[in-house]
């Protein structure tokens, strides 16, 4: 059986792709595994300095809804193309990661305010905590998802391809089919757009 | 993009790979053939310093032991009557401590929220006030709770009490012990039959697994925590419940009835008659896939009648079933 780990590595990451696209329900459950390993991972890291999940530990249990969803969204999907799965995947990520932030840590905490058409809300999540370095707590992660939220869907491609799912630039140059030069280039672009963004309060 | 936005952009990607071969040069060094770009191109270079953490691995702490420890109180009283002993059990949202009833002078179970879980009162007092309702030999009684505001406030959490029972839960004992099929089989049976009742009057109890039933000193089975079957009316499309012991219909986020509760009173037979899940892993990713494709029966160590009844309990199907958890009780006692 493919491992998740088959994602990343560039000839297999093409051979997965042969094999979803082929039907190979082991490759598109590899896919599956892989989008869910990363939406537990950028969760973790999300709430690990946030002391009441600290405080709560058993992580998984608070983050059992959103595997479940994460699931459920992708298992029926029909992969037509490896850079549209991830697309799709690394967007309920995003919803997923946001829906976290206001169930646990929103102003009327567990169950109040649950998005369901995956548009962030600028004024909610007690957000003024403004900057682009990597945020250190759960105001300046939800900030930083809602700037993503506000880029341009080719922009937001990006940043699903390389933050989101992991993918190297070499890997995801080849999902986009464009050269590594171009890649690093838009990627560059999408991170200074996300700079002036957030920087506002930084000085 | 004019033509200084041009040379911008290649100067700013010839940066990065300087960067990645090791070469720090400066914003100047880069701009030699266009000094007026040098201020601007420092500016971005600073830029994407700052962004950097985008283009590292995500790395999470893979120990917990740096953690602080889970919400340890200091040995306390509540509303001058409950005194806290010992921590015995605690999940994602909740903790049951061992306490003494100081008035009644017995020893009780209290559940509580774990401290500063935001937004855990009411689904607490909600579940005091519909189980309080339940009276049936098989389910573990509520004797009191923190039910109003103002006591709530007082002592900076709610709590329920209920009774104390000794033996600890069925989750302990198989992790202790192999459990003889025919005890097993008793076990479930008396479950089911506290579960119909509870079906009877109008809950579902949405998280039946080993850690919720618990063993008294007669050695009788008896069904606790109810907290999931009253949350889940307000819970939208939260999906609550243990994976492991999940039917597929409340995996799949659809409408569960009593039929849940069956198939995964199904999933705690096959467990303690055979040692494991009527699935090949544990292991979330696959476990979710499991359960959505149907829970299969390959166990050797299961009797072919027991085998008969975890199959009917673990149809895909809800409709393939038992209709009910009495059933299953009935099928179970036949075969006792």
């Amino acid at each position: 059986m493919l491992q998740p780990t088959a994602v990343g590595t560039d000839t297999q990451l093409q051979n997965l792709i042969d094999l979803a696209l082929k039907g190979d329900s082991a490759a598109h459950d590899a896919l599956l595994d892989h989008a869910s390993d990363r939406l537990l991972r950028l969760a973790k890291k999300m709430f690990y300095s946030y002391p009441k999940l600290r405080r709560w530990e058993q992580t998984d249990d608070v983050f059992q809804n959103s595997m479940v969803r994460l699931h459920r969204a992708l298992a029926k999907v029909q992969v037509k193309s490896v850079r549209d799965f991830f697309n799709l995947a690394a967007r309920q990520i995003r919803w997923e990661l946001f829906d976290l932030t206001k169930h646990h840590f929103g102003p009327q905490g567990r169950g109040a305010n649950h998005h369901t058409d995956g548009q962030p809300a600028d004024d909610e999540g007690g957000s003024l905590h403004r900057s682009a370095t990597e945020p250190k707590d759960i105001a300046g992660w939800s900030e930083y998802l809602a700037q993503v939220e506000k880029l341009a869907e080719d922009e937001q491609e990006i940043i699903n391809l390389l933050y989101y799912e992991g993918l190297t630039q070499e890997e995801a140059s080849r999902v986009l089919g464009v050269s590594f030069r171009t890649l690093k280039r838009r990627w560059q672009s999408v991170r200074l757009k996300l700079y002036e963004a957030l920087k506002r309060d930084e000085q | 993009m004019n033509n200084d936005d041009e040379i911008l952009v290649d100067l700013l990607v010839r940066w990065e790979e300087l960067c990645e071969r090791g070469q720090d040069v400066s914003a100047l060094e880069l701009c030699h053939q266009s000094p007026h770009l040098a201020d601007e191109l420092a500016r971005r270079i600073s830029a994407l310093k700052i962004t950097s953490w985008l283009d590292r691995p995500v790395e999470v702490p893979v120990s917990d032991a740096d953690l602080p420890k889970s919400a340890c109180h200091e040995p306390r009283t509540l509303a001058g009557r409950y005194r806290l002993d010992e921590l015995i059990a605690e999940g994602g949202y909740a903790q049951v401590w061992k306490g003494f009833d100081l008035e009644l002078q017995r020893t009780v179970a209290v559940k509580m929220p774990k401290p500063n879980r935001v937004g855990s009162v009411e689904p607490f007092l909600a579940e005091a006030r519909k189980v309080a309702k339940l009276k049936h030999p098989g389910i573990v009684p509520i004797f009191d709770t923190a039910g109003c505001a103002t006591q709530v406030k007082r002592e900076g959490t709610c709590f329920l009490v209920s009774e104390y029972v000794e033996g600890g839960s069925l989750a302990d004992l198989i992790r202790r012990q192999e459990l003889d099929s025919a005890v097993a089989a008793r076990y479930v049976a008396e479950v089911a039959e506290a579960l119909h009742y509870a079906h009877l009057q109008g809950f579902v109890h949405r998280d039946i697994k080993p850690g919720n039933i618990l063993i008294d000193h007669h050695g009788r089975a008896l069904l606790t925590d109810f907290g999931i079957a009253v949350a889940s009316e307000e819970a939208g499309d939260q999906i609550i419940g243990t994976l492991r012991y999940m039917s597929p219909e409340q995996l799949d986020g659809k409408d569960v009835d009593a039929r849940s509760d069956v198939y995964s009173l199904g999933v705690v037979l096959h467990e303690l008659v055979t040692g494991d899940l009527p699935y090949s892993s544990v292991e979330p990713n696959v476990l979710r896939r499991e359960i959505a494709a149907g829970a299969r029966i390959e166990s050797v160590n299961l009797p072919a009648e027991l085998r008969r009844i975890c199959l009917k309990a673990l149809e895909r199907d809800p409709a393939a079933r038992y209709s009910s958890a009495a059933e299953l009780a009935s099928d179970l006692r036949r075969h006792l």
